[in-house]
């Protein structure tokens, strides 16, 4: 049980504080909602553009990051195809610094056309480190785009070609920020060694003055819903094949989202889950396989992804993991593999309970989703799924039609005939 | 009106707090370490064995004994160990280096009575059967050819190669064919001789309830599990090449990773955490000199650091960076032009203080909570060196000079005694 308190400002920006004793330090979290599903199509990868430019300097502080160090503190951000969330660390007694310090950039940056041009190559080498120089790096450019034809989340965050961040100028830049960075677009929370009444009074005192902006209106395309299987074959200088097959499954803040999550567990969730079992161990198929869920918070996917077995072909382990599919589709999982996931999910929430700054990371993402306190609840909505539930949905979303997959095969691998 | 302008007040707290640590011992004596602290009932157990690389003939042979201890059991499939442990919502981890391996156990307490049977058996009474092993040799073997497929990996191996020899335990890197060569009865062997009482040290922290010790000994205390091989740290003389450039081709790489390494201090010697200062401003963190340099001005690379490796008998100061391929000489001069600068320049005190102050709050980050305390200790195993090693550290920080930063850069950064690796082009 997290305790909790909540204020909101007159400009709108949400506060969630948490107190936690045990430690000396503080953390704050801020999450803005905005993310890769906001940008154009022809504009992809900037939402993560933008968040390297945070860090270049705000209106009235040269530096972030300088300030911060001498205060002790650390900070790191990440954007998804929902959020983008930045957070610090640092001596509770200091939590002053860290509030003048993101409260300025959200009242504005310093929009600076070097830091565009340093950072839009920083982020071409991190395109590359991470998607185009690692072997299987560029599975998300492929299978995005082959489940999704039409949603935003057709792109990673990253971005769907390195042109369109090269592309990118300063107005651009300028006018991302005043339609998304906003306080009624945002949520901060502050876990730690803190008062929660001193923390409102500071918060009021650095965001207090920041005028809530307009907001551009969010209208996301509609994925049609799919009607037949898609198929994506590559072949690249890789030393082993993988498979990957995606589903369509609910958003975050439906309520089947906890049946699909446990739907994973169960075929996935620790070396006693089934499919490791059954394909990996037993019938060694797979060298490596897993099954997980995207947790968007628009509808998102449900991915089985495997390393194909030296010898073996890629088209018979496929049929490995539908006979998989089959068996949960057609039997009832039993209540002790059911209570086993159960269990492990219980236990997860209590470790990520240990961490002040864990603590504030899922505080603002409840609260921009639904309300903080919904944290509380996660065990309790997990632990009313039942066995029927799981088969139920299990039928509803594996099925050909819903499916996209694709052959990642390697060159030198002799292909088996299938 | 409000002064955006102005740094608000901070101070940094004075006096490092860590939690206590008290020394314990099971009947036969195994060493217990309890961290005790925490709000949450749960447990983190570290068994750590002398059984690392350095103890075993055979590449692959410490890594693959300890990853299948946990498949299976003289009494259980492993598959029934994997349920078990995942019923009661418990994560069995583990990892080898040089002169260790380790099984950490993090657990609900509640379920430490069930829990602890089944890490006595797999300790005790593994299965090591051919089947487990034939599966987990063959993931392995496909990790290794993926990850030497990046060339970050490259750069590493080579770079240990390098510094130490590919005789010497620190420099023998896997190859393919060791996949090829290594035998169920290397593992059995190497699990015979190494995973007994003698050479076992356990790490407690967490809230484990008021009968640890007790549970501990019912498993662990007897004198069942001993043997007579003595806990040998040995390593041999380092065999270092005089070739100071190596590259790592792989065509059709579109970044290069570079690897400038030189063979340096160990934890005990008394320049080791002076050092740790140096290395923090010259690329331990994001507002260093290599950051600012290659990063935040040149945008040649997502990321560049530096760092400070210390095994039990030699250490290494290293930089580690990707960068775009045909950048990479510009990106190498400018690395040795950043040492360069801090053997002739004296360190401003403004950034001293930063950096400084940056270390102090990193170092209670390191130190905060029951199982950051537990690792931190773990660092120190095998080295004579106790938890006065961090309040010494923290005295460290706090009396650094830039004059004496110069003279360690003029020691320790030093371009003739660098040697560079680089992977791709």
């Amino acid at each position: 049980m997290i305790e909790i308190q909540k204020y909101t400002l007159d400009n709108g920006l949400r506060l969630v504080v948490h107190q936690d004793k045990t430690t000396p330090l503080a953390a704050i979290n801020l999450i803005y909602n905005v993310g890769a599903k906001d940008e154009s199509e022809d504009k992809t990868g900037f939402a993560h553009l933008f968040e390297h430019l945070m860090f270049g300097g705000s209106v009235n502080i040269p530096s972030y990051d300088m300030p911060l160090q001498h205060a002790g503190g650390d900070n790191n951000a990440w954007t998804s195809n929902d959020f983008t969330n930045y957070y610090l660390t640092l001596p509770a007694s200091n939590l002053e610094t860290g509030l003048w310090l993101e409260s300025d950039r959200m009242l504005s940056l310093d929009f600076s056309q070097k830091s565009l041009d340093v950072q839009k190559k920083v982020v071409i080498e991190e395109f590359k480190q991470r998607y185009l120089n690692q072997p299987y790096g560029d599975i998300p450019l492929l299978i995005r785009p082959l489940a999704y034809t039409t949603h935003p989340y057709k792109w990673p965050t990253i971005g769907a070609d390195i042109k369109h961040i090269e592309d990118a100028t300063l107005d651009e830049v300028k006018s991302f920020f005043y339609s998304h960075y906003a306080p009624n677009n945002a949520v901060l929370c502050v876990t730690g060694n803190v008062e929660p009444a001193d923390v409102f009074e500071k918060v009021k005192k650095w965001f207090g003055s920041i005028a809530a902006r307009e907001l551009k209106k969010r209208a996301l395309p509609l994925e049609p819903k799919q009607t037949q299987m898609r198929e994506l074959t590559v072949v690249k200088d890789v030393p082993t094949d993988v498979l990957q097959l995606v589903f369509h499954m609910c958003a975050r803040t439906d309520p089947e989202y906890y049946t699909t999550d446990l739907l994973s567990d169960i075929l996935s969730s620790g070396t006693s889950a089934r499919i490791y079992q059954s394909l990996v161990k037993e019938q060694k198929l797979f060298t490596d396989l897993h099954a997980y869920i995207t947790g968007d918070v628009e509808k998102g996917l449900f991915t089985f992804a495997g390393n194909i077995s030296d010898n073996v072909s890629i088209y018979d382990a496929e049929k490995a993991i539908w006979k998989e599919i089959e068996r949960i589709k057609s039997t009832l999982v039993s209540e002790y593999e059911l209570q086993k996931v159960k269990n492990k999910i219980e236990s997860s929430m209590m470790f990520a309970e240990i961490n002040f700054l864990n603590k504030a990371m899922n505080l603002a993402q409840f609260e921009l989703l639904s309300q903080a306190e919904d944290l509380n609840l996660e065990v309790e909505k997990y632990n009313m799924v039942t066995a029927q539930d799981i088969q139920k949905y299990a039928q509803s979303i594996f099925t050909e039609q819903n499916c996209s997959k694709l052959y990642y095969l390697s060159k030198n691998k002799n292909q088996v005939e299938c | 009106m409000l002064e955006r302008k102005e740094v608000p007040e901070y101070a940094l707290p004075t006096g490092l707090t860590i939690l206590e640590q008290q020394e314990l011992r099971l009947n036969n004596g195994v060493p217990v370490h309890f961290i005790h602290g925490g709000t949450q009932e749960v447990t983190k157990l570290d068994f750590i064995f002398s059984a690392g690389v350095v103890q075993s003939n055979k590449p692959l042979v410490a890594s693959m004994t300890n990853t299948l201890l946990q498949e299976g059991t003289e009494l259980m499939s492993s598959f029934e160990v994997a349920e078990k442990i995942d019923f009661f919502g418990a994560y069995l981890g583990q990892a080898t280096n040089y002169h260790h391996a380790q099984i950490t156990l993090y657990a609900l307490s509640r379920y430490l009575p069930e829990l602890l049977p089944i890490i006595e058996q797999i300790i005790k009474k593994p299965a090591l059967s051919q089947h487990e092993f034939d599966v987990l040799l063959a993931k392995k073997r496909q990790d290794f050819l993926v990850d030497s497929e990046k060339v970050k990996n490259l750069a590493y191996r080579k770079s240990q190669e390098v510094l130490f020899g590919s005789n010497h335990p620190y420099g023998k890197v896997a190859k393919l064919n060791h996949f090829d060569e290594i035998l169920l009865s290397d593992i059995k062997a190497f699990h015979q001789a190494q995973y007994a009482s003698n050479l076992c040290t356990i790490i407690v922290s967490g809230q484990p309830g008021n009968d640890f010790l007790a549970l501990l000994n019912t498993h662990f205390g007897g004198n069942d599990w001993s043997n007579s091989t003595e806990d040998n740290q040995y390593v041999p003389e380092v065999n270092i090449t005089t070739e100071r450039f190596h590259l790592e081709k792989k065509e059709n790489a579109m970044q290069s990773a570079i690897r400038i390494v030189r063979p340096c201090v160990a934890k005990e010697n008394p320049d080791y955490l002076p050092l740790l200062l140096l290395n923090t401003l010259f690329g331990g963190y994001f507002g260093s000199r290599l950051m600012t340099n290659l990063r935040e001005e040149k945008g040649l690379t997502y990321g560049i650091n530096s760092y400070m490796v210390s095994f039990l008998k030699a250490g290494i100061f290293g930089i580690a960076t990707e960068v775009m391929a045909d950048q990479r000489e510009l990106a190498v001069t400018e690395i040795f032009n950043e040492m360069a600068k801090l053997r002739n320049h004296t360190v401003e005190e403004e950034e001293l203080t930063r950096v400084k102050n940056y270390m102090l709050g990193d170092l209670m980050r390191n130190l905060d909570g029951p199982f950051a305390v537990s690792d931190a200790f773990r660092g120190l195993l095998g080295f004579d060196l106790d938890f006065d090693y961090f309040t010494s550290f923290e005295q460290t920080i706090k009396d650094m000079t830039s004059s004496k930063l110069k003279d360690l850069a003029n020691k320790y950064l030093v371009e003739d005694d660098f040697y560079v690796v680089v992977a791709g082009k």
